[in-house]
């Protein structure tokens, strides 16, 4: 499966409304719960009156087959004071009244929380694996194989000895660029494949990491739906909540995985002129290319763990402490250094370390000005 | 590119015409196109790194692509200037010096059947500008940077305060008392 943006956005959006819809209902029903305890803590001697909501209420739930019927499910013991009176429907209106504004409330809670989730992936889902796949492989095919393909040997240019002959103004700059414009093709060559097996290294987490985050959002909805029609179910607060663990990936494991596929950056000082070398560095990004291909349901992350939250606030901490932690964290630290711990693992550090070690005629060419590289003295 | 069948060169002044019209103006083509695809590439995953919120690894990876790209770009400048310096050259010696004079006059060097005075090498079109630290920096061109998220507990706390500043609480709130 390939991350899908507006499932995602979907998913969170999805995550907030049911969110809301079961905080709505925990508020509501906290609140039947304390009036009902109001009146027991209130008998004084009273008559007692059993009185149940409206058949016909039910939480406002916009959903029908989620709202909540506590007719069945609660009822009030009213004791009327000697000498006092009851009037039942306005009374029992009014605490209807305020259920369903408690139940809003749950409503105004999850105000946000899709917007939040989704500030929180940002820095995962807003890239595009396809595109950075295809600069990838562009680069292997149409600039680091056209280097490789392009590759000049010394003499490149059949000018022999010629230019050490000529002492005109650019006359150094131009043997400086003869004799070492192959080495410095070649470095630079180098260089950009193990930069480019990089920005691979970076799309197979990054491709894990939305697909990761979009399974457990996902997962997430299915759990909101079923504690909800537990709800309804009991038209109450269920006694056990629906069994409905949340599934989370192991990012980092992916991220190790990436490292060893994307293979050691030579260490600082090392040759990496040598030719052949870049296309043992471009079959690497290959690897991993294909890999983001075959990537299918679920089973492109190892299970991390399995959540069962139960309530609004349990699901919402849950889920947002996961994309957090499971997910933006593992996936931030992975970026930041792009490195593997294990010896002979990728480092982009490294490969700037070495780069940065390179001396000026290992890494640049002299300018060689438009104009005759004939000295004054110069013989034929 | 195909090759250029280049034949019947055996003096020095045909080795630098030769040099000069086909085996580097080729380099600098070869490199022209080269670098022209790297700074395409280079600006996709400047946005892409963007996008992802400039991670400090993808800067790293960035810096290697920049870093190249400021060599190569130069380079094919200075190939095209050599092209050029080493035909000025021949020329300066033609005109100064009776036997390079001489070994002109004897020149039958051919590139796919064209006598080699007269074959006329390509010329390459100007490369996009890039100074250090343009991809390196913060965004793209077209793209700011993606902010990191705030802290779970801020959030926690957006909730508290929407439930208990809802006007429903405050109803309810009333309702109670």
């Amino acid at each position: 499966m390939a991350f899908d943006r507006a499932a995602f956005d979907t998913a969170l959006t999805d995550i907030e409304t049911y969110l809301g819809y079961l905080r709505g209902n925990e508020n509501a029903w906290a609140y039947l719960r304390e009036i009902q305890q109001w009146h027991i803590d209130h008998q004084e001697g009273g008559v007692l009156t059993v009185e149940r909501l409206d058949e016909s209420y039910r939480f406002p739930c916009p959903e029908a087959q989620y709202q909540v019927q506590p007719y069945w499910t609660l009822v009030l013991d009213i004791y009327i004071q000697p000498g006092g009176t009851f009037d039942r429907d306005p009374y029992i209106k009014a605490v209807q009244e305020s259920t369903s504004m408690a139940w809003e409330d749950g409503q105004a809670w999850a105000s946000g929380v899709a917007a939040y989730c989704r500030s929180v992936c940002d820095p995962f889902t807003r890239p595009e694996v396809t595109m950075i796949k295809t600069a990838v492989e562009g680069m292997n095919a149409n600039v680091l194989n056209q280097m490789q393909l392009t590759q000049v040997n010394d003499n490149w240019a059949s000018l022999g000895n010629l230019p050490g002959r000529w002492t005109g103004r650019s006359a150094v700059a131009f043997s400086n660029v003869y004799d070492n414009y192959n080495d410095v093709h070649a470095r630079v060559g180098r260089y950009l494949a193990h930069a480019t097996i990089g920005f691979a290294a970076g799309a197979k987490i990054i491709n894990a990491a939305q697909l990761g985050a979009q399974s457990t959002a996902e997962e997430t909805v299915k759990a909101l739906k079923a504690q909800l029609a537990n709800w309804a179910d009991y038209d109450m607060k269920p006694p056990e909540p629906a069994e409905f663990p949340i599934w989370v990936g192991d990012l980092l494991t992916t991220v190790k995985d990436a490292f060893s596929l994307a293979g050691e950056v030579p260490g600082v000082g090392d040759v990496v002129d040598l030719p052949n070398k870049v296309v043992s560095v471009t079959e690497k990004s290959k690897t991993l290319l294909e890999d983001i291909e075959k990537l299918t349901g679920i089973d492109f992350l190892p299970e991390r763990e399995k959540i069962t939250p139960k309530t609004a606030d349990e699901i919402y901490t849950e889920f947002t402490e996961t994309l957090f932690n499971q997910y933006l964290t593992p996936y931030t630290d992975a970026m930041t250094s792009l490195s593997g711990d294990a010896a002979g693992s990728y480092s982009s550090t490294a490969l700037v370390e070495n780069l940065n070690s390179l001396s000026s005629n290992e890494w640049t060419l002299p300018t060689v000005r438009d104009e005759s590289l004939k000295g004054d003295n110069d013989d034929w | 590119m195909a090759e250029p069948d280049v034949t019947g060169v055996d003096l020095n002044i045909e080795f630098m015409f030769a040099a000069g019209k086909v085996y580097i103006p080729d380099t600098a083509d070869d490199l022209y196109q080269i670098t022209k695809r790297l700074h395409g590439y280079m600006e996709m995953l400047n946005q892409q790194s963007a996008l992802a919120g400039d991670p400090a690894g993808f800067v790293n990876l960035l810096t290697v692509f920049e870093s190249s790209y400021l060599v190569l770009q130069p380079a094919v400048t200075t190939l095209n200037n050599m092209a050029s310096a080493v035909i000025k050259t021949a020329e300066d010696f033609v005109a100064t010096d009776a036997d390079a004079r001489r070994e002109f006059n004897q020149m039958d060097a051919q590139v796919d059947g064209v006598p080699i005075k007269q074959y006329s090498s390509s010329r390459t079109p100007d490369l996009p500008t890039v100074q250090e630290g343009d991809i390196t920096e913060e965004g793209s061109d077209n793209t700011a940077s993606t902010p990191d998220p705030v802290p779970l507990e801020d959030d926690r706390q957006q909730r508290e305060t929407n439930e208990t500043s809802s006007e429903y609480e405050h109803e309810r709130e009333k309702r109670r008392g």
